[in-house]
């Protein structure tokens, strides 16, 4: 233990018991983290991360026991201490507060945001009522929540997801405490309001000396808030070391693997980590990641299970760095791909899809008797087309009405205005206002891939027949039974899935697999369109690498058009030709990848981009933030649906809704395009090659 | 919120409107009226009434009229002169015979419904807190059987029982001493020591309901991220567990009140019968069987009035509780 | 999840039924129930209507297995004939056992001739006297001298099939009118909200009792069975309507549905193929959990008086025997068909809290 720790965690091993086994989730955890520093823990989903955090306060489910080790905290050691003994009761919330995901889910609807703050204060400190209540004032004023005397008597279904955290966070400073665990806290946010809140702990961490605890799966966010990084795979530390190090410079198969399977920019096969993270029950022996470990060495690793070794500064699990380093060559890097075409000489097709000022506008009847409607316009005037071979990516964040429309586009739902042309067969016609049967041949040829794996496939059909679900409903029959079975053998194998496997039904795959399927139903009819609405945000990092060069390698070989959904820069700049920027319901820019990350023409493209997080990109620009939240797509502004958050804004913007205007390549909705400079994402700034990236 | 009120009331009486002509047209338009029972009564004695006879008795009665012009007369009347009529069969007017029995009626339910509240609260959460320990097996147990009784057995078991072992009778609400006595406080006192059978009965189904449904959802809540926000904040398991996961829990019951209270109400018809209680449901009975128009109307509408003022109550009572319904009432107002 | 790879949806939630073990027991006991309402005229001592006025209120009669003949000791099942005396002192009949009287009981024996399911004339019983001119009361007899085993037994019949049917009919009822009120949705379904709200907010037995009391007491047996099962189902079928629409609703909105209309089916195939399977499983475990309210409300209804009546055997009606103070006190063992009921009714329970937590296979 080192002697500036403030916690420390040695052999922490936690298991979780049902009626027929034991399985253990956490395996001899140990790290330090030291006074006013920050630990990140990262890993991908199901490897212990959050339980680390549990078990430091004791709050674990009751199917989950701690087997042995130590949490020792300001001279206690937690794990010996019984769940219900006043030391630990006065530790939690007093001595460590603990903020995480989903903040309108971790307060209670049924009591004030003030109510829940005081009794946070109130039980950790000797104050009146009274005091209690200028407390919990000041600390609302202090996590920058806007009108903190209102909001006191505010609940939470009254606050946006980023005031929320705000509550959260002032909840959980309310008794001072001298460590904060944050598990995944700005996960569940937009990446404005991420950046936002990041830059919140950040302050406070200083002015109040506090050490945090910091759990996400983001290694973006790692790079933006760490001191030191533990990485952590199957409930053990595999990796553990000072930023630089483990960023920089990573040792272990596994955090090299995890850093290089992150988006590049510009059209790279990515590189990725064969399979995924088994359940705790199949726990391999020897290393945890023998099996997906692309080094691993036969006899060694899938038998014995390596020590903890001190590699420099840092501490790595890994034969490689043990006694029998020398069987090992870790200089061989996973072999880069080619970029397969860059973007300036990439030949586009014929133009396929073409949006004429598409709305939507969705009416909710209210009242007992559904007598008042009100109007929500989800999407508004948007005009843009689509060329054949190319990717268009459609970013924006929640709420900005892009998944509306592209499920409008594919006809889930009917257009209020406008006409969406799509040229097939020499034919250029306008498809909002077809007859069912005339829908269903255009359906063959635009295609949806949907975001969650988990509830787009019937879980009472086999895969077989989810895949072979669009060729029995053609237009024009059902092909012969034995073409059928041909057929999507074919497309299983197109997508990476073993034809095998397509007698199980959904819930026998795992995520990435389930995408696949759902990849392989899209293309069966063979389309021309594909609209992916954001088809790998479910997936952890590794998985969502495997199906990323899918989609590109399809994408080359069939020379299908996408539309790509997404709220991740990150993705889109990996994969996409040109970038539709969506705020309120409208395009606010559409150009180039290249154009809009490097000289965005909007303010609001600007603030997304800045608040972008690699980790080659920690230094943000903090003056870029966005305040407030977007507006009520019932009562929309009349003006510039921006203008209320633009730093830029003037009496125009407020009044008078921007024109489309194309200037130099770009396609821009505001009214002081031309004067601004605006910054975007600098070139040398993002990694060509990873890892070691130069931050 | 006044305007949520207004709302409320205006429903109500829509409702009311609608409870009026069901309650009277299930009674007249079904063939055969009071007359006909009365001639088949004479049939029985050997007496024939003559074919003018039987139209002068209907036409004193007023059943000589179209159904739907005898509803408009029976509502003038109650509007105007707050009369619901004459009942046939006891030859007096409806609303003395109703008046102490729709008030029993009333109090036997509220009672029960209270009797439930105060037993299925503390013991579903027993239960859900002590998941699989013996108390909650024989709470479950019990809920079971508690359910699958029906009350009119249920009260013919207890009959039996107190008969048995203890020799005495347990029906009614009174003892014959007081069934006709004025109010006093000796009559009220003697009420309450008859009342306890009955509301066990009625209430016995509705308590293993309400248990059952609050371990269930108790279970839910107590894995919410909301209560690990407690637990993190060093809050002591007995106030937390009262503050959050209860409080979230309970909440769908309030909801649920007046869906218990329109049980009970209408088990109380059944029960009032086997336990000869002196409250609306032998009355309604014996009107149904006679064919006692407006009696049988009158006692169907107010039975059916009294549940939909708990529809109400239990609306104020969600909106005083939900913040979120709460909220919602008060930007109605806004609007 | 990968141990159950090749298994189904239909045969995961099979799986998930079998590891409930009240759910099992509730099944079994459903269907053995079922199985008595099959057979009652074969597996009842006696038809539900002769009586012997001698064996008024008789009591159960105790079963002997050993018989001391005058051919020795030999295992013979029988029982002993009853003997009645009046106790002048209270008026009350008292029985006792006859020992010089013995009736020999057999399996497969003959006895009072029945048509089998209305059809084949037969007259074998599963058990009774060897004898057919002799009564055995396993469980006492009635206030005429009826066995009370046999007439629940045959009661079982109508008082289980009017579960059923009143559940059939609302069932009918709720899909065709939580289907449309899901698929129309807007001022249709609102109207059909209200609708159920309101028929939801009246108290049910009132309403059941006033429409019953309608019912002419001339009624023929078989149409009063309609007419009763028809009330029962006017307010049962809003909670199955609420259900129906409930599970649609959320189905239209899930991912693989909007899938199954971009692959190009048309709507009525998206409805068979894509959502009934989805919700089948929570549809036939509200319908089973419906049933048992269904049995209470008749048992009730008859029990008053008001509902099915003699000749017609059901729990209800037999139950009306038990209805004064005065015969279950002479006659404890009235409470028999009572007993049925709350079997019949934790059976379905059982079944159904099964069948609900089953219904979901993914869920923990």
């Amino acid at each position: 233990m080192r002697t500036d720790a403030l916690l420390s965690l040695q052999g922490l091993t936690v298991s979780f018991r049902d009626r027929r086994r034991r399985s253990i989730a956490l395996r001899d955890v140990g790290f330090d983290l030291p006074h006013a520093k920050t630990v990140a823990i990262v890993g991908e989903s199901g490897c212990g991360k959050s339980l680390t955090a549990r078990s430091i306060l004791r709050i674990l489910d009751t199917n989950a026991t701690i087997d042995s080790g130590q949490v020792l905290f300001e001279g206690v050691n937690l794990a010996g201490t019984s769940e219900k003994s006043p030391v630990l009761r006065d530790i939690r919330g007093g001595r460590i507060g603990l903020i995480y995901q989903e903040p309108l889910t971790a307060l209670s609807s049924f009591y004030t945001v003030g109510n829940q703050i005081m009794e946070a204060v109130r039980r950790h400190q000797d104050v009146t009522r009274k005091q209690a209540r200028e407390r919990a004032l000041d600390l609302l004023h202090a996590v920058g929540m806007p009108n903190p005397a209102q909001r006191l008597d505010a609940y939470t279904f009254e606050l946006s997801g980023g005031q929320q955290q705000r509550v959260m966070i002032a909840m959980a400073l309310g008794p001072h405490p001298s460590l904060l665990i944050a598990d995944e806290p700005t996960t569940a946010l937009d990446v404005t309001t991420q950046a936002v809140i990041l830059d919140l702990l950040q302050e406070l961490q200083q002015s109040q000396g506090m050490s945090i605890l910091f759990i996400t799966h983001d290694l973006g966010v790692v790079s933006r808030m760490a001191d030191e990084v533990v990485v952590m795979y199957l409930g053990e530390v595999v990796e553990h070391g000072t930023k630089a190090d483990v960023l920089t410079t990573p040792r272990h198969p596994y955090t090299r693997a995890l850093l290089a399977s992150l988006p590049g920019r510009g059209q790279y096969r990515q590189a990725t980590i064969q399979g995924t993270v088994p359940t705790l029950e199949e726990r391999p022996a020897g290393c945890a990641f023998a099996p997906r470990c692309a080094f691993a060495r036969p006899g060694l690793c899938d038998v014995q299970r390596p020590e903890l070794v001190r590699s420099g500064g840092a501490h790595v699990r890994c034969h490689a760095f043990g006694d029998a380093a020398s069987m090992f060559d870790l200089s061989l890097q996973p072999e880069r791909p080619e970029r397969t075409k860059t973007r300036e000489s990439q030949r586009f097709g014929e133009r396929i899809l073409d949006l004429r000022s598409v709305s939507k506008t969705f009416e909710k009847r209210e009242g007992l008797f559904g007598q008042r409607v009100r109007e929500i316009k989800a999407v508004q005037d948007i005009s843009l087309e689509l060329r054949q071979g190319e990717t268009l990516a459609i970013v924006g964040e929640s709420g900005s009405g892009k998944t509306t429309l592209g499920q409008t586009i594919v006809g889930l739902h009917e257009a209020t205005h406008g006409q969406v042309m799509f040229a097939t067969d020499g034919l250029d016609r306008d498809i909002t206002d077809l007859s069912a049967a005339e829908w269903r041949n255009v359906r063959q040829s635009i295609r949806m891939v949907f975001q969650d794996p988990f509830s787009s496939l019937n879980p009472r059909m086999t895969a077989f027949d989810i895949v072979a679900e669009p060729l029995r409903q053609r237009p024009g029959g059902p092909p012969p039974e034995p073409d059928l079975v041909t057929k999507v053998h074919e497309l299983f194998r197109l997508v990476g899935l073993d034809p095998e496997m397509s007698g199980r039904y959904p819930h026998a795959f795992s995520g990435g697999q389930r995408q696949r399927i759902g990849v392989a139903r899209a293309l069966a009819p063979d389309p021309k369109v594909i609209i992916a609405d954001e088809p790998v945000s479910a997936l952890d990092v590794s998985v969502q690498a495997q199906v990323l060069n899918l989609l590109r390698d399809l994408q080359s070989s069939l020379g299908l058009s996408y539309i790509f959904i997404s709220h991740d820069l990150n993705v889109v700049a990996s994969l996409a030709h040109r970038v539709a920027v969506m705020y309120a319901g409208r395009i606010v820019e559409l150009a180039d990848t290249d154009e809009i990350l490097d000289c965005p023409r909007h303010p609001y493209s600007e603030a997304l981009l800045s608040a972008v997080l690699t980790p080659g990109r920690a230094d943000q620009d903090s003056h870029l933030r966005l305040p407030g939240d977007p507006p009520d797509p019932s009562s929309l502004p009349r003006g510039c649906v921006f203008a209320e958050r633009c730093a830029y804004a003037t009496d125009a913007c407020t009044h008078e809704v921007p024109e489309m205007r194309n200037l130099r390549g770009h396609l821009v909705a505001c009214h002081h395009a031309e004067a601004l400079v605006l910054h975007g994402l600098r070139n040398e700034n993002l990694p060509e090659s990873r890892p070691g990236p130069n931050s | 919120m006044a305007r949520f009120l207004a709302r409320r009331l205006v429903l109500m009486l829509l409702t009311v409107v609608a409870i009026s002509v069901i309650s009277f047209f299930i009674i007249i338009l079904p063939p055969g009226d009071f007359v006909d029972r009365l001639v088949q009564e004479a049939n029985q004695y050997g007496e024939n009434l003559e074919p003018h006879e039987i139209e002068d008795l209907r036409r004193n009665y007023g059943l000589d009229r179209s159904a739907v012009e005898q509803y408009f007369v029976w509502v003038r009347n109650i509007l105007l002169r707050g009369d619901f009529g004459y009942s046939f069969g006891w030859d007096l007017p409806v609303s003395e015979l109703i008046g102490q029995r729709l008030g029993l009626t009333a109090l036997l339910s509220v009672v029960t419904l209270l009797f439930v509240w105060i037993v299925a609260i503390p013991v579903g959460i027993y239960a859900a807190v002590r998941k699989y320990s013996l108390g909650d097996y024989v709470f479950t147990f019990l809920g079971f059987i508690g359910l699958a009784i029906p009350n009119f057995l249920l009260a013919l078991v207890l009959l039996y029982i107190s008969f048995r072992y203890f020799g005495q009778s347990v029906g009614g609400l009174f003892s014959p001493e007081y069934v006709n006595a004025p109010w006093t406080l000796a009559r009220f006192a003697d009420l309450l020591s008859h009342l306890w059978i009955p509301v066990i009965v009625l209430g016995t189904a509705g308590t293993a309901e309400i248990i059952r449904k609050i371990r269930a959802n108790l279970l839910d809540e107590l894995h919410r991220p909301y209560v690990l926000t407690a637990r993190a904040k060093g809050l002591g398991e007995t106030h937390l567990l009262l503050k959050y996961p209860v409080r979230h829990s309970l909440n769908p019951f309030v909801s649920e009140l007046n869906d218990l209270f329109v049980k009970i109400v209408s088990g109380e018809t059944i029960v009032a019968v086997v336990l000869g209680l002196q409250t609306t449901g032998p009355l309604l009975l014996e009107a149904l069987k006679e064919e006692d128009l407006y009696l049988a109307s009158t006692l169907i509408m107010f039975l059916s009035f009294l549940a939909v003022l708990g529809t109400l109550v239990s609306d104020l009572l969600l909106m005083l509780l939900d913040p979120k319904i709460r909220r919602q009432a008060a930007s109605q107002e806004m609007m | 999840m990968t141990y159950a790879a090749h298994l189904s949806h239909s045969q995961l939630v099979i799986r998930r039924f079998l590891r409930h073990r009240l759910g099992i027991f509730g099944g079994v006991m459903t269907l053995l129930i079922y199985l008595v309402a099959a057979f009652v005229e074969f597996l009842a001592p006696h038809a539900p209507n002769t009586y012997q006025a001698r064996d008024v209120y008789a009591p159960p009669q105790n079963v002997r297995w050993i018989l001391d003949g005058p051919d020795g000791r030999r295992i013979q099942p029988h029982v002993f004939g009853l003997r009645s005396t009046t106790d002048y002192n209270t008026g009350q009949r008292v029985f006792e056992e006859d020992p010089e009287r013995v009736i020999e009981l057999g399996f497969l024996v003959r006895g009072d001739s029945y048509r089998f399911w209305g059809l084949v004339p037969a007259n074998l019983h599963f058990v009774g006297p060897k004898d057919p001119g002799e009564r055995v009361y396993f469980l006492g007899a009635d206030r005429l001298g009826r066995d009370v085993l046999s007439r629940t037994i045959h009661a079982t019949r109508v008082s289980m099939t009017i579960g059923l049917v009143g559940v059939g009919i609302s069932l009918v009822l709720g899909i065709a009118i939580g289907g449309v009120s899901g698929y129309f949705g807007g001022i249709v379904d609102l109207a059909i909200q209200r609708l159920i709200e309101f028929l939801q907010s009246l108290p049910s037995i009132p309403l059941w009792i006033g429409l019953a009391a309608a019912i002419p007491p001339t009624t023929p047996p078989i149409r009063t069975y309609f007419f009763i099962t028809a009330i029962l189902s006017i307010i049962g079928w809003t909670g199955l309507a609420r259900v129906v629409r409930g599970r649609f609703m959320a189905l239209k909105d899930e991912n693989f549905v909007k899938a199954a209309l971009l692959d190009g089916n048309r709507p009525v195939r998206i409805i068979r193929r894509h959502m009934v399977p989805n919700f089948l499983s929570h549809i036939i475990a509200v319908v089973t959990l419906a049933i048992p309210g269904m049995i209470i409300a008749e048992t009730s209804l008859s029990f008053l008086g008001i509902g099915l009546r003699p000749p017609v055997v059901s729990w209800g009606v037999l139950l009306q025997e038990a209805q004064n103070l005065r015969s279950i006190a002479t006659a404890p063992w009235l409470f028999l068909p009572g007993a049925a009921v709350v079997v019949a009714v934790l059976s379905l329970n059982f079944l159904g809290d099964g069948l609900r937590d089953a219904a979901d296979p993914y869920a923990n």
